[in-house]
C-alpha cells in the first residue's frame, strides 16, 4: 500500500513546486503589468482561485461595454439557504440587485467572496448569525449533470445488455465493458476476494464512474472543480472510511486493538497508531484527489494566465500547444485518479474483510 | 483559523451534503437496476462463452477421433486391398505355372504319342514294305528263276550267289 502512495504523492509535490514557482513569477510580473486596456490590474491568484473554487451561478463569460462596465454572461443558480430555522430559496441573480443585498423573511444576505452571510439594515456582516449554504452551486450543478450523464450512460448499457443478450458488445457497451470487466478482475476480485467483492462492486463501479465523469466535465472549458473540491474528496472519503470499518471484521480489529505477535508494552504505541491509520488512509485518498485535479486546473489556469499578465496574444503560440499537452494530461490524470481512488477503497475495503492469515 | 483562511481547503457543508445525497442515490439507483444486469450479463455471456469453447473443444476432438477412425480404416482397406492383390497375383502365377506346366506335359504326352504312333506307322510301313518287297522279290525271282534257270549250270550258280549273299547280310 505504501509503495502505491508514494509515487502520487511524489508527484503531488512536483506539480506544488511546479505551481508555486509559476504563481511567484507570476506575482512579480503582475505588479509590473498592471493596468492595462480596461484601466484593472490583472490579478491571476484572483482569476484562478475563481476558476477553482465554488460559486453561486454558472459564469460563461465577460464582456466589456463602451463605457469600460463588465458584463457577465452566467446562468444563476438557486441559493438554498437555513438560517436558524428559516429555509430561504432565491436565485443568485438576486445578489446582482442594488447593494448586493437579498432580504428574506428576518434575515438580509449578501454574498462575501462566494460565502453567504448576514448582514444588518447598514450591510455590515453579522458574524454571530450562521447561515447554512446548501445552495445548488456550480459544483452542484456539475455534479448533477455528471450524475444524469452517467444514469443516462449506465441504464443504456443496462438495456443493451437486455436487449442484445448474450451478443457481442456494441457501441457505448464496447467502450464500457472492457472498463468493467477491468475494474472486476483486476480491481475488486484481487483485493477484496473472489467471494466477497460481488457485495462491493456496485459501490465501486459507481465510485470510479462518479469520479471519472465529474473529473472529465470538469475539464470542459467554463466546468466546475467538483472532483478538486475538498467537501467533494472528503464525502467520498468518509464513505470509504465508513463502508471500510463497518464491514470490517474481527480480524481487522485484533489488528488495531491487539495486533497478533507484538510485545503488550510495544501495543502502548502500536494501538494509537492503528487508530491513527484508520483515518489516514481515508484523509490520503481525500488530498490525492483534490490536489491533483486542483493542480491540474491551476496548471493550465496559470498558463493561460500569462498572455494575460503580458497582455500579448504571441504568447498564444508557445502557450497554447502547451496547454493543449497538458489538457492530454489531464485527461489521463482524471482517468488515473479514478482508478486510484477506486483502488485504494477495494484495497482498504479488503484489508478490512480479509481473513485472517496468521 | 488557518483552515478558514484558505477558501480552497474550507470545505463546505451544503456541497459535502450534495455530494453524499448525490452519490448515494447514484450508489442505489445504479446499484439497483444498472450493475447487476450488467455483471449479470458479462457472467452469463463468460459462462456461455466457456461452454460454447468447452463444447467446441469436444467436437474436435470427436471429429479428432473420427478422423483417426476413418484413417485406421482407410489403412486396413488399403492393407487388405494390398493383401488381396498380392494373393490374386500369386493364384494367378500359380495358374499360370500349372497351365504351363500341364500344357508341357500335355505337349510332351503328345510328342510321346505321336512318336510312338510315327514308329508304330513306320514300323507297319517297314513291315508292310519288307512284305511287298518279299512279294515283289519272290515274283521277279519267280520269273527270273522261269526265264533263266533253264539250265542246271545256270541254277547251280544262282544257289551260290545267293548263299553268299546271305553270308555277307
Amino acid at each position: 500500500m505504501k509503495n502505491n502512495i508514494l509515487p502520487s504523492v511524489k508527484f503531488n509535490y512536483l506539480k506544488i513546486t511546479f505551481l508555486s514557482i509559476m504563481l511567484s513569477f507570476f506575482a512579480l510580473t503582475t505588479a509590473t503589468a498592471s493596468g492595462g486596456d480596461d484601466g484593472k490590474p490583472f490579478n491571476i491568484t484572483e482569476m484562478i482561485n475563481h476558476h477553482i473554487l465554488d460559486a453561486h451561478e454558472w459564469h460563461f463569460y465577460t464582456t466589456i461595454g463602451d463605457t469600460g462596465e463588465e458584463h457577465h454572461v452566467s446562468l444563476p443558480l438557486p441559493v438554498i439557504l437555513y438560517t436558524n430555522g428559516q429555509f430561504d430559496v432565491f436565485l443568485s441573480s438576486e445578489f446582482h440587485a442594488e447593494n448586493g443585498i437579498v432580504t428574506k423573511g428576518n434575515y438580509k444576505y449578501k454574498l462575501e467572496h462566494e460565502h453567504v452571510v448576514v448582514v444588518d439594515a447598514q450591510g455590515n456582516v453579522q458574524s454571530h448569525v450562521h447561515p447554512m449554504d446548501f445552495s445548488i452551486t456550480k459544483n452542484v450543478a456539475s455534479m448533477m449533470i455528471a450524475s444524469l450523464l452517467l444514469l443516462l450512460v449506465g441504464f443504456s448499457i443496462a438495456g443493451a445488455y437486455k436487449k442484445r443478450e448474450g451478443q457481442a458488445p456494441k457501441g457505448m457497451q464496447s467502450f464500457f465493458e472492457p472498463i468493467i470487466v477491468y475494474l472486476r478482475d483486476d480491481l475488486a476480485i484481487p483485493n477484496i476476494g473472489e467471494h466477497k467483492y460481488r457485495k462491493y462492486f456496485p459501490y465501486l463501479l459507481t465510485l470510479f464512474f462518479f469520479i471519472w465523469f465529474n473529473n472529465l466535465l470538469g475539464l470542459i472549458p467554463t466546468g466546475a472543480n467538483t472532483s478538486g473540491n475538498i467537501a467533494f474528496t472528503m464525502t467520498l472519503a468518509a464513505l470509504t472510511l465508513l463502508i471500510t470499518n463497518i464491514s470490517a471484521n474481527k480480524h481487522y480489529w485484533k489488528h488495531i486493538f491487539a495486533m497478533p505477535g507484538v510485545p503488550i508494552p510495544l501495543l502502548i504505541i502500536m494501538i494509537p497508531v492503528e487508530i491513527i491509520g484508520i483515518f489516514t488512509k481515508p484523509i490520503a485518498l481525500m488530498i490525492r484527489l483534490f490536489a491533483n485535479i486542483t493542480a491540474g486546473h491551476t496548471i493550465i489556469l496559470a498558463l493561460i494566465g500569462i498572455i494575460f499578465i503580458f497582455k500579448n496574444y504571441i504568447l498564444g503560440v508557445p502557450i497554447v500547444p502547451f496547454v493543449f499537452l497538458m489538457m492530454c494530461l489531464e485527461l489521463f490524470v482524471a482517468l488515473l485518479q479514478a482508478y486510484i481512488f477506486t483502488l485504494l477503497t477495494a484495497l482498504f475495503i479488503g484489508q478490512a474483510v480479509a481473513d485472517d492469515h496468521h | 483559523m488557518l483552515l478558514q483562511l484558505n477558501p480552497l481547503i474550507t470545505p463546505n457543508v451544503g456541497l459535502i451534503f450534495w455530494t453524499a445525497l448525490i452519490f448515494i442515490l447514484l450508489v442505489v439507483v445504479l446499484g439497483k437496476f444498472v450493475w447487476p444486469s450488467i455483471t449479470k450479463a458479462l457472467s452469463d455471456r463468460e459462462r456461455s462463452i466457456e461452454e460454447a469453447l468447452k463444447a467446441a473443444e469436444a467436437a474436435r476432438m470427436a471429429k479428432a477421433d473420427l478422423e483417426n477412425e476413418i484413417e485406421k480404416i482407410r489403412q486396413e482397406g488399403r492393407v487388405e486391398r494390398e493383401q488381396m492383390m498380392k494373393e490374386t497375383r500369386q493364384v494367378a502365377a500359380k495358374m499360370e505355372e500349372d497351365a504351363r506346366e500341364n500344357a508341357t506335359k500335355e505337349y510332351n504326352r503328345i510328342l510321346e504319342d505321336a512318336k510312338r504312333e510315327i514308329d508304330s506307322q513306320k514300323n507297319n510301313a517297314m513291315a508292310d514294305v519288307r512284305k511287298q518287297v518279299a512279294t515283289l522279290s519272290l515274283q521277279i525271282a519267280e520269273r527270273l528263276v522261269k526265264e533263266q534257270l533253264g539250265s542246271e549250270s545256270a541254277q547251280k550258280q544262282l544257289v551260290e550267289t545267293y548263299l553268299n549273299d546271305i553270308k555277307v547280310n
